[in-house]
C-alpha cells in the first residue's frame, strides 16, 4: 500500500509545489492577498485571545455605551475603536468575531461539500452505469435551482418551521449542513468528467493488471491526477459559503445575533444608517469585502498556476 | 531571369517567451527561398521543423507570440515585412490565398457557404451582392463541387471532408491570387480523396497560372504535385532544387535518408528504413549543423560550423560534406 | 422537428418536479401550519393544485395566487431591467476588453469585475442607500413609487418616481452579474479570435471588425445562453435579498413577510410557483439555445460548465 503512495505523481506534486512557490512570489497581486488572507485567518484564530471585548458575553455589554462612532469621528470613546452596535457591543470585537465564524462555517462547509462532492463524483465516474445516472441527476437537478436561493429557502422554512428562538440555537450547524449539502454538485460534476478522461488512459489499465481494488485505483490512482481543479472550486467555494452565510446572516436567517455574524451586523445596523449612524452595517461590510476579495485573489491566481497547460514551464 | 513572385531573405521567426528571463529562441534561423509565377512550389519537413510557421510568416498570420525578428519578404515587389497592418489585409485573400489543413475546424460551423464565400469576396471587391454570388458559383463549379446553388445554403458540417476541402480552396481562388499557399491541404482525408484534391489543386494553378507553395510531409506527394522541392529541417531549409532532380539525385544527407524511409524505396521484405533521433528542439540548436545528431556522415567540421547554403539557381544543398571533398558525398 | 425528443423530455423532468415539488410544499405545510394539514390529505392538496388553487393565506386573508401574482408584477420589472442593464453594459464592455487588452481602460475593466465578484449584494445596497439616500438625498430608499395600473398589472416603469424608485436596486443587482458576463464575454472572444475559422478569416483579409462581429459575438451568444441558465438561481436569491433590503413589493420580501408571520399556506404556494418559475425559464433558455445553434446540439444543461466563473 505504501508503495502505491510513493508513486511517482506524488513527487511531482512536491516539485510542483516548489514552483508555485516561486510563481507566487512573481505574482504581487496574488502575493498580497495570500499575505492578507493568511493575516485575517491567524486574527480569526486568536480573537478569543486578542478581541478587546467579548460580544458573545452579555455581561460585558452596556445599554449606556450604544451608538458610539469609531475613533475618527467626535464623541466616540477610546475604549471602542471602531464604535459601538446598539446593544453597545465593541464593533471592533463583533467584527473579529464574525470573522471568526464566517471562516469556521466557510472552512467546515467546503469540508462538507468537498468531502461530499468527490466521493459522488468519483463514484459515478468509475462505477457508471445507473449510480452515475442517479448522481448526475441529482446533480443536475440541484444546480438547476442554484445553492443560496436552495439555502434560502431551506432555512427560512427551518426557521418558520422551528420558530426564532430554537432556530438560533441551532442555526450555526445548520448553516454548516445546509450550506455543505447545497453546493456538492460542482465538484462532482468536474470530477466526474476527469474520472471519465483518466479511466481509459493505460496507467489504470495497468494498475486493474496488477490486481489492485477499485476502491485503492480510485483514491490513489485516479483521485491526485485530477485534484488540481477540484482545489481551484474548494478555494472559489469558500468566499461562496461565507458570502451565502452573510447574506442568510443579513436576511435575519443565518447566525444569531448574539453570535455576530458580519452578514448579521450588516441587517442589524441597516436601520441605523438612517439616522447617519453609519458604522455598524458599513464597517463589517468593508471588513466582508476584504475577506472574499483576497479568497477570490487567491483562488484565481491559484486556478492559473494549477492549469495544466502552463506545467512544464520553468520560470 | 525574371523577377521572383515571392523573395523570402534570411528570415528569422522567433516565439516571445512568456518567462522575463528566458532569451528568445530563433525557431526560424535564416530562411531563404524564391518562387516564380505559375511555379508549384513544395516545402517539405516533418512536423516541427517550422513548414507552417514559415507559411503563415509570409502574410503574418501569427496567432501567438511569433514574430519576425529579422529577415526580408519581397511579394510582388512589395516588402511585406514594411507594410502597416491594412495594407497587409489587401494583400491577403486577394493576392495571397491560403489552403488550410483540416477544413472541418477551418470553416465557421455556424455560417452556410454562402455566407462565408461572399463575406470573403465582398471584402474586397465592390459588387453586388448577386454578382458575388455568381463568382461564388462558378469558382464552386471549378472546383468540381456538384449543384453549387444548393451547397451554397448548406452549413459545413453538411457537406463530405472531400468536398469541405474544395470549398475551401474555392474561397482561395475566389479572388483570383497569385499566389496560393496551401498548408498540408490533404492531410486530413482519405488516400483517394488526397489524389483527387491534389490534382484539382494543381490543375487549377496550372491552368489559371496561379503560383503554389505546397507544404506537406509527405514526400510521396511532391514528385506529382511540384516543379520544385525545398527540404526543410529545424527551422532552415537544408536543400532545394527541381523536384525530379532532387529526388533522383539528393545530396543532403537528410534529404537522403527521407527518400530512403518512403515504402516504395525499399524491397519487399525489408525492414523499413528509418532516420535514428529526432528533431532538435530550438533550444537545442547552436553554432553547428542540426542534422549533425543524426547523419551517418557527420564529422568534425559539422560540430564546429553551421553551414551554408551556396547561392545560385538550381539544385543546391547545405551541408559541409558539399564543400569538402565531393567524393565523400557519393555513397 | 428535431426540438422534440428534447421537448418531451423536459416537460416530463418538468412535470416530475412539480409533482415532487408540490409533494414537498405540503410537508412544509404540515411542519409550519399543523393545523391545516390536519384536514387536507396531500391527494388533495395536489388535487386543488391542479385546478389552480393555492390555498388562502392567513395573513391577507386572500386566495394565495391573487396575492402573489399581485406582487409578481414588481420583482418581474426588476429582474428585466437588471437584464436590460447588464446586456447593456456587458457586451460593449466584453468586447472592448477584448480586443484591446492591455488598455488602461480594459485593465480597469478587469480589475472592476473581480471586484464586483467579491461585492455582496446587500454591501452594494447598503453603501448605494447611505450614499445616495442618506447623505445625498438624490433617490428615494424604499418602495415602488408611483404606478400605473394595466388591468392588474401594476407598473412603475412609467412615472418618473417608479424610475427612482427603480434606480438602485436593479443597478445592486445588475452588479452582481455584470462582472460575471464581462469576464465570460472577454473569454470567449479572446478564444474565438485565436480559433481556426478566425484564422482562415485573417488569411482572406476580412476586416477585423467584421471578424470580431461575425465570428466573436455570434459564437459568445450560445455561453452566454448557457451562462444565464446558470446564474437565473443565484438572481433569483439576490433579487430576494434587494427586495428585503430596499423593500421592494415583489414576490420576494412576501415571502420572507410570510416566513417572519408564519404563513404556512403562502410559504407553500410560493414553494410551487418558484418551481414552476424555474423549469419555465430553463425551457425557454433550452430554446433559445436550440435556435442558435445550427447543430442541434444538446442544450445548457447537459453541457454546463462546472466553472461557475469563467477565466
Amino acid at each position: 500500500m505504501n508503495a502505491a503512495k510513493y508513486h511517482g505523481h506524488h513527487v511531482w506534486r512536491r516539485f510542483r509545489r516548489q514552483q508555485l512557490w516561486r510563481q507566487l512570489k512573481a505574482n504581487k497581486t496574488a502575493f498580497v492577498s495570500t499575505i492578507v488572507l493568511l493575516s485575517l485567518g491567524i486574527l480569526a484564530l486568536l480573537t478569543p485571545w486578542i478581541s478587546p471585548f467579548d460580544p458573545t458575553n452579555m455581561q460585558q455589554q452596556n445599554i449606556m455605551d450604544a451608538e458610539l462612532p469609531p475613533f475618527w469621528q467626535q464623541g466616540h470613546d477610546h475604549r471602542f475603536l471602531l464604535g459601538t452596535d446598539g446593544l453597545g457591543r465593541d464593533l471592533l470585537s463583533s467584527i473579529l468575531y464574525g470573522l471568526k465564524n464566517s471562516l469556521w462555517i466557510g472552512f467546515w462547509a467546503v469540508l462538507l461539500q468537498f468531502t461530499l462532492g468527490t466521493s459522488l463524483g468519483l463514484c459515478a465516474g468509475y462505477f457508471g452505469g445507473w449510480a452515475e445516472r442517479l448522481i448526475m441527476s441529482l446533480a443536475d437537478l440541484q444546480l438547476t435551482f442554484s445553492s443560496l436561493m436552495l439555502a434560502i429557502l431551506t432555512l427560512a422554512i427551518t426557521r418558520a418551521a422551528m420558530g426564532a428562538h430554537d432556530y438560533h440555537m441551532w442555526s450555526p450547524w445548520l448553516l454548516v449542513l445546509v450550506l455543505g449539502l447545497a453546493d456538492w454538485p460542482q465538484y462532482a460534476r468536474t470530477l466526474r468528467a476527469s474520472v471519465l478522461a483518466e479511466k481509459h488512459k493505460d496507467y489504470i489499465a495497468a494498475a486493474h493488471v496488477l490486481g489492485y481494488r477499485s476502491k485503492h485505483i480510485m483514491v490513489f490512482h485516479i483521485l491526485p491526477n485530477t485534484l488540481s481543479p477540484l482545489l481551484v472550486i474548494a478555494t472559489l467555494q469558500i468566499a461562496h459559503v461565507i458570502l451565502a452565510e452573510a447574506a442568510l446572516s443579513f436576511l435575519d436567517i443565518g447566525m444569531p445575533y448574539a453570535n455576530p455574524s458580519l452578514g448579521g451586523l450588516m441587517g442589524a445596523g441597516f436601520e441605523y444608517m438612517f439616522s447617519g449612524i453609519w458604522w455598524i452595517a458599513l464597517l463589517p461590510g468593508l471588513a466582508l469585502l476584504t475577506l472574499l476579495l483576497s479568497i477570490n485573489l487567491v483562488a484565481d491566481w491559484l486556478r492559473d498556476a494549477l492549469d495544466p497547460k502552463n506545467l512544464g514551464h520553468r520560470p | 531571369m525574371t523577377s521572383p513572385l515571392l523573395q523570402v531573405t534570411d528570415l528569422h521567426v522567433n516565439f516571445i517567451s512568456r518567462w522575463p528571463n528566458e532569451p528568445n529562441i530563433d525557431v526560424l534561423r535564416g530562411v531563404c527561398f524564391e518562387l516564380y509565377r505559375g511555379e508549384r512550389v513544395a516545402l517539405v519537413g516533418e512536423s516541427g521543423a517550422g513548414k507552417s510557421l514559415l507559411a503563415t510568416s509570409i502574410i503574418q498570420l501569427f496567432d501567438s507570440s511569433a514574430r519576425i525578428r529579422q529577415g526580408q519578404v519581397t511579394f510582388e515587389g512589395k516588402q511585406l515585412t514594411q507594410l502597416k497592418p491594412k495594407q497587409l489585409r489587401q494583400i491577403r485573400g486577394r493576392r495571397i490565398g491560403m489552403v488550410f489543413q483540416d477544413p472541418m475546424t477551418n470553416l465557421n460551423p455556424s455560417l452556410t457557404l454562402e455566407q462565408q464565400l461572399l463575406e470573403c469576396i465582398l471584402s474586397h471587391r465592390s459588387i453586388s451582392r448577386a454578382e458575388a454570388r455568381l463568382v461564388a458559383l462558378h469558382k464552386l463549379r471549378q472546383v468540381h463541387i456538384p449543384a453549387p446553388e444548393a451547397r451554397l445554403q448548406q452549413y459545413p458540417h453538411q457537406l463530405s471532408a472531400g468536398q469541405r476541402q474544395r470549398a475551401t480552396i474555392a474561397m482561395a481562388l475566389a479572388l483570383e491570387p497569385t499566389l496560393i499557399i496551401a498548408d498540408e491541404p490533404t492531410s486530413a482525408l482519405d488516400v483517394t480523396m488526397q489524389a483527387e484534391v491534389m490534382s484539382l489543386l494543381t490543375h487549377l494553378c496550372h491552368n489559371n497560372g496561379v503560383a503554389l507553395l505546397l507544404i506537406t510531409h509527405d514526400l510521396s506527394l511532391v514528385a506529382h504535385a511540384s516543379d520544385r522541392c525545398l527540404i526543410m529541417y529545424a527551422g532552415k531549409i537544408v536543400e532545394q532544387g527541381p523536384t525530379s532532380v532532387l529526388i533522383n539525385d539528393a545530396q543532403h544527407p537528410y534529404t537522403q535518408g527521407l527518400i530512403k524511409a518512403l515504402p516504395q524505396m525499399s524491397s519487399p521484405g525489408q525492414p523499413l528504413f528509418q532516420i535514428p533521433g529526432q528533431m532538435p528542439v530550438a533550444q537545442e540548436l547552436g553554432n553547428h549543423c542540426a542534422f549533425a545528431t543524426r547523419c551517418e556522415f557527420a564529422h568534425d567540421k559539422c560540430w564546429q560550423q553551421t553551414p551554408t547554403m551556396p547561392t545560385g539557381n538550381g539544385h543546391r544543398a547545405s551541408c559541409h560534406l558539399l564543400t569538402a571533398a565531393p567524393a565523400r558525398a557519393e555513397r | 422537428m428535431i426540438y422534440l425528443p428534447q421537448i418531451t423530455r423536459r416537460i416530463l423532468t418538468g412535470s416530475i418536479t412539480i409533482v415532487l415539488a408540490a409533494c414537498v410544499s405540503y410537508w412544509v405545510l404540515s411542519l409550519i401550519t399543523p393545523s391545516h394539514t390536519a384536514t387536507l390529505s396531500l391527494g388533495q392538496y395536489l388535487n386543488n393544485l391542479l385546478h389552480a388553487d393555492f390555498g388562502r393565506s392567513q395573513f391577507y386573508n386572500l386566495p394565495n395566487l391573487h396575492v402573489i401574482l399581485e406582487k409578481l408584477p414588481a420583482t418581474f420589472e426588476l429582474v428585466i431591467i437588471t437584464s436590460l442593464i447588464v446586456a447593456l453594459f456587458a457586451l460593449p464592455l466584453g468586447l472592448y476588453s477584448a480586443i484591446a487588452p492591455r488598455q488602461k481602460l480594459a485593465r480597469g475593466i478587469m480589475a472592476f469585475s473581480l471586484l464586483g465578484i467579491s461585492l455582496p449584494v446587500f454591501l452594494t445596497g447598503s453603501l448605494m442607500v447611505y450614499l445616495f439616500a442618506v447623505e445625498l438625498n438624490w433617490l428615494p430608499a424604499f418602495g415602488r413609487g408611483d404606478l400605473v395600473w394595466f388591468g392588474s398589472w401594476s407598473s412603475g416603469l412609467f412615472t418618473v418616481s417608479g424610475w427612482q424608485h427603480m434606480v438602485m436596486p436593479a443597478t445592486a443587482l445588475s452588479l452582481t452579474l455584470l462582472p460575471l458576463f464581462l469576464r465570460l464575454i472577454r473569454a470567449e472572444l479572446i478564444q474565438v479570435m485565436h480559433s481556426n475559422p478566425v484564422r482562415l478569416a485573417q488569411a482572406m483579409g476580412i476586416a477585423p471588425w467584421r471578424i470580431w462581429l461575425r465570428y466573436g459575438l455570434r459564437n459568445a451568444t450560445l455561453p452566454m445562453i448557457t451562462m444565464a441558465s446558470l446564474q437565473f438561481g443565484t438572481l433569483m436569491a439576490y433579487t430576494l435579498v434587494v427586495e428585503t433590503l430596499f423593500q421592494w413589493p415583489g414576490v420576494g420580501s412576501l415571502f420572507m413577510q410570510g416566513i417572519i408571520r408564519g404563513d404556512g399556506t403562502l410559504i407553500a404556494a410560493y414553494l410551487v410557483l418558484v418551481s414552476i418559475m424555474f423549469l419555465l425559464f430553463n425551457s425557454l433558455t433550452d430554446l433559445a439555445y436550440g435556435l442558435f445553434n445550427p447543430h442541434l446540439a444538446p442544450g445548457p444543461q447537459q453541457t454546463q460548465k462546472t466553472q461557475q466563473h469563467p477565466l
